[in-house]
């Protein structure tokens, strides 16, 4: 039945099940950005290091990494955005949120920066209403469309960005990133294999099988917690890596095609 | 005792030349005795060069003197080669005996003919990598100054062209500085990656302890696949929609800098030169469905022609089409030239290369564009076409890391004429 294509009703109990993970995570995100901005007030670098990962990889398990895809628009690059495209760079009032306060405490020790920086991500992170929530999830079938992307394209930008270290800030977490990326494809797959199955046996298998070898290659190299500068990983322990990730992201990619509703040309 | 390195292979090449001379060298003394047994009894032994099939091997010269720079309008041959300098030469004269020497180096490479004779006590004045007579193979030689060159080293600041700047990043860029900017710009193309670079060594020996190298970039043109213009690394043809600067009209109204429009009198006849070192994310846009890439191209990929049409040279009709359902708003081709009446004066002039260097730290290979333009204004046609691309569905396939904002200089335009004299009077 590979030639039956989606219709939206097929997508309504997938988005409602990603809704309701969203709803979770930030849940649970907001108390941590809490706990972050009393670590900083408090003057602990180390405590406030530990806190920012914890925050950082809930934001990331939305499946929003770096902003990728534009989710929640101009709110979630003020949030997650890298400062590349800026003018100055780093030293541009824009570049704000998660990345900026890991320049701060890795880079610059500066606890009294981290704290203010925190404070702008809370009150960002508080933007983010159940009507902010419920607006970036899609509606139409063109955002569908786009939304069954994240399938794969989640994992694109581990491979882009996080084995690249062009994300990293100075906390050497690109493990932790990659690890989060890696739950949210899993959600992404959980969601949408009822649709996929039918279609094509053989895919979900392949992906769920291709994420937990990349598991175990991010454990191998240290696991989600650690702190690696993945530049000084043993070559081997890289590779495998890299093509881990590589291979996930091959495995993934018929999805969006097989769950796209619009067909060109209709 | 510690021997001197060049007197020490002076002694070894006097002793191995003995040596062989006694037929009982290893070295010297094997290659001379292997050339007079002439038909060795071992097939182990024999030799047979490898041969390399080939179209012409060369292109004609492209002519170096005129009123613009060759390597502009001039026709692009495959080879392509893009290395940017600092000036570490310290007055303004020594800035103009370099602009001198260059213009002697580049005009004797873009003409060909025999290489020049060498002292008998000095290295070969030639790297000899395209024998000893130079063919032109189409060389072209195109220099351009940046904006850090006018600053206040050289007094040159009150003349900078008026729409000179450094290039910052775009919203989508990752300028890595490394390979991006430079004083001094020098765009090399020819038939043959080897004449590119036999020129670029010729050169940098021509200019050392003045011009230091800061970056390169080599690039390619491919052959038509199977006809046409010919593909980028995405699979399609970039480079279909170029104005025509073959009309002069055209081109004093896009191209180049001409009298009364605010520059400088000595930058007419010259041109705003952009590089962009694009990386394309091809294992990535390999995962990505055609329909897929054709919206975020707005063309199909095998015949190049717009969606709304047949072939690569039919013009898509944007005004059948103001909601993009068939060209979508977000195209590349429809962001890039909307085709307007009030757009027509920023279409810029591409002579794009594709590269390929390498692999990048995530283990994929580092290919893209050398994206490469000339215009009359850099500001009312770059700039303004790429703040139209800024946040195309395609910025998730491609990443700017380097290149810069140079000014073409006027041609040179006789024999005793050098690179921007008219700055320097």
């Amino acid at each position: 039945m590979d030639e039956v294509p989606v219709v939206p009703a097929e997508l309504t109990a997938p988005l409602a099940s990603y809704t309701r993970y969203v709803e979770a995570l930030l849940a649970q995100l907001r108390p941590q950005i809490v706990t972050l901005r009393a670590a900083t007030e408090s003057g602990d670098l180390s405590e406030a290091e530990h806190d920012w990962l914890l925050a950082h990889i809930s934001w990331l398990e939305l499946g929003q990494d770096d902003d990728a895809y534009g989710a929640f628009g101009e709110l979630g690059e003020q949030i997650d955005g890298e400062a590349d495209g800026l003018p100055g760079t780093t030293s541009n009032p824009s570049f704000t949120g998660f990345h900026k306060i890991e320049m701060d405490l890795w880079k610059r020790h500066n606890i009294k920066a981290a704290n203010q920086d925190t404070d702008k991500l809370q009150s960002l992170v508080s933007q983010l209403t159940p009507k902010v929530v419920n607006s970036d999830l899609p509606t139409t079938s063109l955002a569908l469309d786009s939304w069954v992307l994240r399938a794969h394209e989640i994992l694109e930008d581990a491979l882009r960005d996080s084995l690249t270290q062009d994300d990293d800030y100075g906390s050497n977490t690109d493990l932790s990133t990659i690890a989060a990326d890696v739950t949210a494809t899993r959600e992404m797959l959980t969601v949408l294999a009822p649709a996929i199955e039918p279609r094509a046996p053989k895919v979900v298998p392949a992906s769920t099988a291709a994420l937990t070898t990349l598991v175990s290659a991010i454990n191998a190299a240290g696991g989600p917690l650690a702190t690696r500068n993945l530049a000084d990983l043993p070559a081997r322990t890289r590779l495998t890596l890299d093509q881990a990730v590589s291979a996930a992201v091959e495995a993934l990619a018929p999805i969006s095609e097989l769950m796209q509703i619009q067909v060109p040309g209709s | 005792m510690t021997l001197d390195r060049r007197t020490f292979l002076t002694r070894a090449g006097l002793s191995a030349a003995a040596a062989g001379a006694a037929g009982a060298g290893l070295i010297g003394g094997a290659n001379a005795d292997a050339a007079t047994k002439s038909a060795s009894t071992n097939p182990l032994e024999a030799d047979a060069p490898i041969v390399i099939p080939r179209g012409d091997p060369t292109l004609a010269a492209v002519p170096f003197h005129g009123a613009h720079q060759a390597g502009i309008t001039t026709a692009k041959p495959p080879a392509g080669s893009f290395a940017s300098f600092d000036v570490v030469a310290e007055t303004r004269g020594e800035l103009i005996d370099t602009l001198k020497t260059l213009t002697e180096t580049a005009r004797f490479l873009a003409t060909g003919g025999a290489v020049p004779n060498s002292s008998y006590w000095a290295p070969p004045a030639d790297n000899g990598t395209l024998g000893t007579t130079l063919p032109a193979d189409g060389l072209t030689v195109t220099v351009g100054f940046g904006n850090s060159l006018f600053d206040d080293r050289f007094g040159l600041a009150k003349q900078k062209p008026a729409r000179l700047q450094t290039m910052e990043p775009f919203p989508n860029d990752d300028l890595d500085p490394a390979q991006t900017g430079g004083d001094v710009l020098i765009q090399l193309c020819a038939g043959n990656p080897d004449t590119t670079l036999h020129a670029l060594r010729q050169i940098t020996r021509a200019t050392r302890g003045a011009l230091a190298l800061n970056w390169r970039i080599d690039g390619f043109v491919p052959p038509p696949r199977p006809d046409g213009v010919p593909r980028n690394t995405f699979a399609f043809k970039d480079g279909i929609a170029n104005p025509n600067v073959g009309d002069q009209q055209v081109a004093d109204r896009l191209l180049w800098v001409t009298d009364g429009i605010g520059e400088p009198a000595w930058a007419t006849g010259g041109s705003y030169h952009v590089i962009r070192i694009i990386k394309q994310f091809i294992e990535f846009w390999d995962r990505v469905s055609l329909t897929e890439q054709q919206q975020m191209i707005g063309r199909f990929r095998q015949s190049g022609a717009p969606l709304d049409g047949s072939n690569e040279a039919d013009i898509p009709n944007y005004k059948a089409d103001p909601d993009g359902f068939v060209i979508p708003l977000t195209a590349h081709i429809r962001l890039s030239n909307p085709r307007t009446d009030g757009t027509a004066d920023s279409r810029i002039f591409r002579r794009g290369y594709n590269y390929d260097r390498g692999v990048d730290l995530n283990d994929n290979m580092d290919v893209g564009l050398v994206f490469n333009c000339f215009q009359q204004d850099l500001v009312r046609q770059f700039v303004a076409n790429q703040t139209r691309l800024i946040g195309e569905p395609m910025v998730d396939y491609i990443s700017p890391v380097g290149g810069g904002y140079f000014f073409a200089l006027p041609g040179v335009r006789d024999e005793s004429d050098w690179y921007a004299s008219s700055l320097f009077t």
